[in-house]
């Protein structure tokens, strides 16, 4: 593992400037803009510009999800990694190493902005954000109930961005779980009774 | 049909088919009998298409290559039918949303008689029954969509009783598309100086059509107030002679159905002219409450230039024309009684002759501050008074001057009058005030005659007529009437109105950072100056003032962040009448960015001379006879335009010019709106799928 988050944003862009400049195109441009802009009404065109331009920012910002915490949610789910984990709360000195199957996780998000003139709410942009994982060759690390390494293992992101309900792009990207992922002191799967 | 064989050929073969409808033929059997059903053709007029095989009693014959066989000859031929049944059609193409709209059922064929019809789909409506009336009529809903198709299902039965046949379709007619909405977006001026405010006023021609939001842009938006009017400053270094593109959009919503709220932009083209500046204004005091009297001194700058009108006004206000008395000539206009507090626009105009008839007219604006009164405000009325009727419909021109400017009830007032219209003398005249006995004018020399009638001991404090009446005769003989009214001011008995100050900047306009000298000087007897300051407005430090002799003169410089345009020097008086007392107000001077005429000022030897060029008093007139009507017109129709500056334009002072350039921005409906983005979490949903163990 590194340092380096994998966040649901490096899914999509390769930096955060790419997406900031990726989705503010989007955003002032295109069918997405359209919908957005109808909704933004009577502002003036330069003023929906700025607004646009200041929304992708922050619609950058709502994809900093870091991906560890989607795999926290699946995990916690996982029946076979629960049960090693059951297991190992009865050797706590001792740490399994559990393989598992090829498994599939899907994650849908619908981060927005809202945007209000004066206090008025006048339009909301809403992002919609579907990830399909497949994760395989997953060799995972489990100590005293927590998954706490991940030695081995791959996943394969399929990712799909819409904006104000408009396709703005599609990726697919592979990573080492070993690398992407930030476990600390590992996520709890289960506990002493 | 039946394909018979004569002497001539035998029958070989034959079918039938329509022309509409090829693929499908009906062959001859055995008997040369052709049966073809009529398909589903649309009423009207079809073509039934016959072919037939023979062979010809003549053996030898040469056969086109291809036939069928070597002793058959085909030929072929049409025959015109016509498909029964019922055609509909609506009366119009394009009907109006909330219009009729009539759909007219017609029978096809020889016998066919319609028995039942309507529309049954999209709107419902039928024939009127035990009629021969075959049409249905409908009102298309007032919500249905300009530019959409508008789709009916038809129907119509028809035929003879007991074989009953049944015709629909569809019609489809387009609503009619709304015509464009239409605005009217005019700036209330052609022309304008650099430095000045341009304000445009939007309104929609179109019923239902309402806008919503609008601006112009020149540098920055500047958006409409709730009267859909914009301001936007002329910049300062706005080159003269050149022409300014000022963008303007608007939004609007519309109650027309299915028109959607949209957006329209344009272009409005502004001249940019700098006016030399003719004139020396002054204005007294330099703040006041609502309802209070402020004074503007009016000066030619010119060499033998004489001013012929002039008037000041703020917004929404009435204003004050001039009067003409032998010191100056001033009007007096009031702050308007709902003025809010905090800075209003003092607008002026002047219109001017020289010698050679030449008109000059001559326009600006001062930010003037409002002081906030407290309590209710104070309501005073502006009193206009008509003339006397006595006069000739196209009498010659005289002017009327009053002396001294106010006074009191019983005190005499000196009215002179003369001709303005060359070969023109006064052969009689009174004067006197409006229900009193007239007092008779003598020759005082010069064309002039002069009255002093006295000022009725009964008259209140304020405004007063006092009527002129003027008998003459020209070189050809001819005589007649004038008659003309002064709104003369009567003072309260033991308060003398405020004393009036002449303050001049020299030259009248200056550079940021260059020296002006500001001369003050009293215009009424008795009023002696003991001290005085003047300093740019806004920024400027106030400049104490020397006695010359001649004047009181403070040295000003104007700062070196003072924007160009139309600046300001302020100044304060102490004065002795019967007593200490003080005063105060502005003086314009323009700020350029160059001196485009240095050659002007520099001929004028001293402030005395341009003093003396208000004595000009009859120089410039002689063609104003011919031009001033035109002048006053000219005047009159900037006047109208000015005058309506919206009730909710804000002026105000931009507070980092530091100087007194004005700063025009109507309230928008969202006053400073803020505008929030807030990121929205959303809930994420995980799910998981083990592949099976």
């Amino acid at each position: 593992m590194t340092d380096e988050s994998t966040t649901v944003r490096t899914i999509f862009f390769d930096s955060p400037e790419d997406a900031v400049t990726a989705l503010g195109d989007a955003l002032r441009s295109g069918a997405a803009a359209d919908e957005v802009r109808g909704r933004l009404g009577r502002m003036p065109g330069a003023a929906k510009a700025a607004v646009l331009g200041e929304v992708g920012k922050v619609a950058a910002g709502v994809l900093e999800m870091d991906v560890t915490d989607i795999f926290r949610s699946a995990w916690a789910k996982h029946t076979a990694l629960c049960e090693a984990a059951e297991s190992s709360l009865h050797d706590p000195a001792g740490e399994r190493v559990v393989p598992l199957a090829t498994h599939s996780v899907s994650f849908e998000q619908d981060p927005g902005v809202a945007i209000q003139v004066a206090s008025l709410p006048v339009a909301t942009v809403t992002l919609h954000v579907q990830l399909d994982i497949t994760v395989r060759g997953l060799l995972a690390v489990l100590e005293a109930g927590r998954l706490t390494r991940v030695r081995i293992g791959a996943a394969d992101f399929s990712g799909a961005l819409e904006i104000a309900g408009q396709p703005v792009l599609e990726r697919q990207k592979s990573v080492e779980l070993r690398r992407a992922l930030r476990l600390g002191s590992g996520i709890q799967l289960a506990r002493r009774a | 049909m039946y394909f018979p064989s004569s002497h001539d050929y035998d029958v070989a073969g034959c079918r039938l088919y329509w022309a509409e409808a090829m693929e499908k033929k009906a062959d001859c059997d055995l008997a040369y009998h052709a049966v073809i059903e009529v398909p589903d053709l649309p009423p009207g007029q079809a073509v039934l298409r016959w072919e037939m095989d023979y062979r010809p009693p003549v053996v030898a014959q040469l056969l086109p290559s291809g036939s069928p066989s070597p002793d058959v000859v085909p030929t072929s031929g049409e025959i015109p039918f016509t498909v029964d049944g019922v055609v509909a059609t609506a009366d119009r193409a394009e009907p109006e949303p909330g219009g009729p709209l009539a759909v007219t059922f017609t029978p096809i064929g020889t016998g066919v008689i319609i028995n039942d019809c309507g529309i049954d789909e999209g709107i419902r409506a039928s024939c009127p029954k035990n009629t021969d009336v075959s049409q249905a009529r409908i009102t298309v809903p007032a919500t249905a969509v300009p530019g959409d198709d508008l789709k009916l299902h038809w129907y119509a039965v028809s035929g003879p009783k007991g074989e009953p046949r049944r015709n629909e379709g569809y019609l489809r007619v387009k609503i009619r598309p709304l015509p464009p909405a239409e605005f009217d977006v005019r700036g209330q001026a052609d022309t304008l100086g650099p430095g000045q405010p341009f304000i445009a006023m939007f309104r929609s021609l179109t019923s239902g059509v309402t806008i919503t939001g609008c601006g112009l842009t020149l540098g920055d938006r500047s958006a409409c107030g709730a009267s859909d009017a914009a301001v936007v400053m002329i910049p300062p270094d706005a080159r003269s002679g050149t022409t300014l593109t000022i963008p303007w959009d608007l939004t609007y919503s519309s109650t027309r159905p299915g028109e959607p709220t949209d957006t329209a932009t344009g272009e409005l083209h502004l001249g940019i002219r700098a006016e030399a500046s003719e004139m020396a204004v002054t204005v007294q005091p330099a703040e006041a409450y609502p309802g209070d009297e402020v004074v503007l001194t009016f000066a030619s700058l010119r060499p033998r230039v004489s001013i012929v009108e002039c008037l000041a006004f703020f917004p929404n206000d009435l204003g004050g024309t001039c009067q003409r008395s032998p010191r100056r000539w001033f009007a007096r206009t009031r702050v308007p009684p709902n003025a809010p507090r905090g800075p209003t626009l003092l607008r002026w105009g002047a219109a001017s002759i020289t010698d050679g008839g030449q008109p000059i007219t001559d326009s600006g604006a001062f930010v003037f501050t409002v002081r906030a009164r407290a309590g209710k405000p104070l309501v005073t009325r502006q009193r206009q008074f008509g003339p006397p009727r006595d006069a000739d419909p196209q009498p010659p021109t005289f002017m009327a001057t009053s002396d001294p400017e106010a006074t009191a009830p019983g005190k005499a007032v000196t009215v002179s009058v003369a001709p303005l219209t060359p070969g023109v003398a006064v052969v009689g005249c009174t004067a006197g005030f409006r229900g009193a006995a007239g007092s008779a004018c003598s020759d005082s020399g010069g064309g002039t005659w002069t009255a002093r009638p006295s000022v009725p001991a009964s008259a209140g404090p304020g405004d007063q007529p006092l009527d002129w009446h003027v008998t003459w005769r020209d070189t050809t003989g001819r005589q007649g009437r004038d008659a003309g009214t002064i709104t003369y001011r009567v003072s309260e008995p033991d308060a003398p109105p405020q004393p009036a100050f002449r303050v001049q900047a020299t030259p009248p306009k200056a550079r940021p950072g260059e020296h002006v000298t500001v001369t003050h000087n009293a215009l009424d007897d008795g009023v002696t100056i003991t001290g005085c300051e003047a300093g740019f407005s806004v920024g400027g430090t106030m400049a104490g003032c020397r006695n010359t002799g001649q004047g009181w003169v403070a040295d000003v410089t104007v700062p070196e962040n003072a924007p160009a345009g139309t600046g300001t020097v302020l100044w304060n008086v102490a004065y002795d009448r019967a007593g200490p007392s003080t005063a105060d107000g502005f003086t314009r001077l323009e700020v350029v960015a160059a001196i485009t005429d240095p050659s002007f000022w520099s001929k004028l030897t001293g402030i005395g001379g341009r003093i003396a060029l208000g004595a000009l008093a009859f120089a410039g007139f002689i063609g104003y006879r011919v031009v001033g009507p035109r002048v006053l017109e000219r005047w009159k129709q900037r006047r109208a335009r000015a005058a309506d500056l919206p009730d909710d334009v804000d002026v105000s002072p931009l507070p980092d010019a530091g100087v007194f350039r004005t700063d025009l921005g109507a309230p928008t409906r969202e006053p400073h709106p803020v505008i929030r983005l807030s990121p929205i979490g959303g809930t994420p949903r995980v799910s998981l799928r083990e592949e099976p163990p």
